[in-house]
């Protein structure tokens, strides 16, 4: 009884920012041609969709072109299993439709030049859940919104140094907006002398900055490229406004017995960014298949005012394209997202979740004189551990989680 | 975690392998293409392939492709193949000037800004330049048939 | 979402791997290792391409024809054509008609226009002692074609290589005219004046050499020929020197070229006999 009690309270006061993806490196994956191969395409990126992996690889493209129109639907479930007095578990889920990458290169004398507008991540989660009969409650209602979004919008420049060496850079601008609302009600028991508790919490954030990319690819053998790739986000200005509002009502007291007034508070605190550093490989055996992989090194983040540290994290990701005809081809990829959060313990409070993602894609692809449209579908499967209810050590919920994506994407050569 | 993966680890052997073994084939665009037993002019002949013969390209050095034809292998000038069969000739409808009449759809102000993307000024005398089509007919008037020119190769081909 | 059976994912392994393996493709020989089959398909405009390249050659032919004219000499033309079509059957761009033209002029030089039209100067024959010289020249001069090395050398702003001078070829107005003449204009510049640049050059005597030689003609006379234009009168040279690199370095890539090729000691022809047979006047 005491314990369930408790729980309640940390769960009105603490609310937990849930699934965002402050918590990994690797998100979106974005480009028409890229994202059916899982991302693994630091060492092909030779069309616009390559701007975003490697911008050093629209040297090599022999046309200009649009890669236009990356349409998806994503679906996304986490739970956290028995989160709820060790028997029920907190679910929670979205659904949105995302235009997540435009890309347009265009030769320009001996350099390439191009443009790309891409969602770098993108987060939306819902949860409406009520719970009744639970022990000394008779509902408690869970009402939370958290909507994220991170855009990489700007230009690229390549240039190649040679028909084996090309180099490029990228200056986007990073912008990022987050909004989360939760609502939280608990009605008791009549027998009990509290009636009513309450909470609510706002809290919105916009960060704006740059990310500069560095990239360069070579090709050391005939039909065998490599690439590397670094890049750094920057945050130059970055504001926050918080409000929380409170009320517990009893049988005893007249009006709320305890509260927290609504208060708007703004903060303009800068978050910090790692630096990711990109290596990437592709073999090109025949002008049918493609075999490319890539490696993702985020460097560690110290915590500052507001921000949790984050922990160094290596991703990967394997790709493969496949044409049957001239007309068709079939893409497939695996990839890693991996929580950059350190793993929880038992003696900690307010951990943050530490899920690990394997995702894995597919895509066909019909190609017509100069261009081309591709439907496929992306699962990303998460498994670790989080602690929804911080100011309790030791008590950790199993969570999983579950996005699944359905694409339609096109491109234009001319 | 393992045996999930190991489907993917299969195809992708599978994939490694059908990379590596599959035939490219190529086809002789030139009237003769002779088969040579190593990338040098000098060496033996070992067989003459004809236009359009289909052959599999085995590898590929500098101007040279190895290729196997009919059981036969040999290295063959790059000039002479292609990936595609020879086509047909390509004639344009005969005409002394380039058609004035576009494209219905162009807009005349897309074609304009074509014009003005491509850096040209407009030149007032337009009349300036002029054209000899009356001679460049009596250039195109030699067709020579094939018969003649296979017998003018003949004399070419005793002297090896 | 994971517990797909085993062997329904054994099975879809099994159908993608035949499938791998029944495929047939058909790889571009000398392209670039990043181009994917799908690029066949812009391949398949060839016919619109062509068009486009042939009509801008004989814009740039007729244009040349103002100020020069062929020689009144039926059989020596006809002579030139025969060879100059036989050579072309081993230029592997089948899909376009040759032609060939001796016209008068005092300078020693040949001509090669998009399309196949390629012009040969009566300085340039009167230089010549044999077949096997002839069919050299005129061989260089099949290698700029199958190379667009024109083409490519005209400014990309006024003239791009396929589509865009589909465009400018289709004179949609009169701006796409003025284009079209300026370009031809540019084109007759490239060949009497300015030259190609060095590399286009080596890239035609050595391809001129192979086509020559898959031809059965003995290399070694394009040499000979070479060096004796180097040795005539300045002013006839004047022109073939200001638009080609050096003889002297034209000559030993030759050298360097028929040493890799394996071109030595070919007893192929030379046929004095029939070229005299063939005298300009």
């Amino acid at each position: 009884m005491q314990v369930s009690k408790l729980v309640l309270w940390s769960a009105i006061l603490f609310p937990v920012m849930g699934l965002a993806d402050e918590f990994h490196n690797v998100n979106q994956i974005v480009g028409d041609r890229s994202i059916g191969m899982a991302g693994a395409y630091g060492a092909v990126s030779d069309d616009a969709s390559g701007m975003v992996f490697n911008p050093a690889g629209i040297a090599f493209s022999n046309s200009a072109s649009m890669s236009a129109n990356v349409n998806t639907l994503q679906w996304s479930q986490i739970t956290y299993q028995e989160a709820l007095q060790g028997k029920f578990d907190y679910q929670r889920s979205s659904y949105q439709v995302l235009p997540n990458f435009f890309g347009v290169v265009q030769p320009f004398g001996d350099w390439k030049v191009g443009f790309s507008s891409a969602i770098d991540d993108s987060t939306q989660e819902k949860q409406y859940q009520t719970f009744e009969n639970l022990v000394g409650i008779q509902r408690f209602v869970v009402n939370l919104n958290n909507l994220q979004t991170t855009y990489n919008v700007g230009p690229t420049i390549a240039k190649k140094l040679s028909n084996t060496v090309a180099i490029g850079v990228s200056l986007p601008l990073h912008y990022h907006t987050s909004e989360f609302i939760s609502n939280q009600s608990v009605l008791f028991e009549a027998s009990s002398n509290n009636q009513l508790e309450w909470s609510n919490i706002y809290r919105r954030k916009t960060e704006q900055g740059l990310r500069p990319k560095l990239g360069i690819i070579f090709n050391p053998l005939p039909k065998v490229s490599l690439g590397a790739t670094i890049d750094h986000t920057v945050v130059f200005a970055a504001a926050q406004t918080l409000q929380e509002s409170q009320c517990s009502t009893n049988t005893t007291d007249v009006g709320c017995s305890s509260q927290i007034n609504p208060e708007i508070i703004n903060y303009s605190l800068i978050p910090r960014y790692p630096i990711q550093v990109r290596i990437a490989g592709a073999w090109f055996p025949n002008s049918a298949v493609l075999v490319s992989g890539d490696l993702i090194y985020n460097t560690a983040v110290k915590a500052t005012d507001g921000f949790p540290a984050k922990e160094i994290t290596l991703d990967g990701a394997l790709g493969l394209e496949w044409y049957w005809t001239p007309r068709w081809a079939l893409r497939s990829g695996v990839y890693t997202s991996m929580a950059n959060t350190p793993e929880l313990n038992n003696t900690g409070t307010y951990q943050n979740p530490h899920i690990n993602r394997y995702g894995s894609t597919f895509s066909i692809a019909r190609f017509s004189q100069g261009s081309s449209i591709s439907l496929g579908l992306m699962a990303l499967y998460g498994e670790g551990q989080s602690q929804l209810f911080g100011s309790i050590p030791n008590l950790l919920q199993s969570t999983t989680s579950l996005d699944l994506n359905a694409f339609f994407t096109t491109s234009y050569r001319y | 975690m393992a045996r999930q993966w190991l489907p993917l680890i299969t195809l992708s052997i599978f994939v490694l392998l059908a990379a590596g073994a599959r035939a490219e084939l190529a086809y002789v665009n030139s009237n003769k293409a002779p088969l040579f037993s190593a990338k040098s002019f000098s060496s033996d002949t070992i067989v003459v392939l004809l236009k359009g013969a289909e052959v599999n390209v085995l590898t590929r050095e500098s101007r040279w492709l190895e290729v196997e034809s009919n059981g036969q292998r040999g290295w063959v000038s790059v000039l002479l193949l292609k990936a595609t069969p020879p086509g047909d000739t390509v004639s344009v409808i005969g005409s002394d000037q380039v058609e004035l009449e576009g494209n219905a759809r162009m807009r005349a102000s897309a074609v304009a800004t074509a014009g003005a993307t491509r850096g040209l000024v407009e030149s007032n005398d337009t009349n300036a330049m002029s054209f000899d089509f009356a001679e460049l007919q009596q250039v195109e008037n030699f067709t020579i048939s094939v018969q003649e020119i296979n017998q003018f190769g003949v004399l070419v081909n005793e002297g090896e | 979402m994971f517990q797909v059976s085993k062997l329904t994912v054994s099975k879809l392994t099994a159908l993608i791997a035949s499938l791998f393996l029944f495929q047939c493709a058909s790889v571009p020989p000398e392209d670039d290792f990043r181009a994917r089959w799908s690029d066949s398909l812009l391949g398949s405009n060839v016919q619109a391409n062509t068009e486009a390249e042939i009509k801008f050659g004989r814009e740039v032919a007729a244009r040349m024809l103002v100020d020069v004219d062929g020689v009144e000499n039926f059989e020596l033309q006809k002579y030139v054509n025969t060879l100059g079509k036989y050579l072309a059957q081993y230029s592997a761009r089948p899909e376009l008609e040759f032609y060939f033209w001796v016209i008068e002029s005092d300078t020693i030089n040949a001509y090669a226009m998009p399309g196949g039209y390629i012009f040969l100067t009566t300085s340039a024959y009167r230089l010549m002692e044999n077949e096997a010289e002839l069919a050299g020249v005129l061989a260089h001069e099949i290698a700029h074609v199958k190379q667009k090395h024109i083409v490519n050398a005209l400014d990309i702003k006024t003239v791009g290589a396929g589509a865009t001078l589909t465009q400018l070829t289709s004179g949609a107005s009169d701006a796409f005219r003025i284009a079209m003449d300026q370009a031809a204009d540019q084109a007759i510049q490239l060949l009497t004046d300015e030259g190609l640049n060095q590399s286009d050059e080596f890239e035609a005597d050595e391809i001129g050499l192979t086509i020559m030689v898959q031809a059965g003609y003995a290399p070694d006379e394009y040499l000979a020929y070479l060096k004796r234009v180097s040795a005539s009168k300045a002013t006839q040279q004047k022109e073939l020197s200001h638009t080609h690199p050096s003889f002297a370095t034209r000559l030993e890539r030759l050298e360097a070229v028929k040493v890799s090729y394996g071109m030595e000691n070919l007893n192929y022809a030379i046929l004095e006999e029939r070229f005299k047979q063939h005298p300009l006047e």
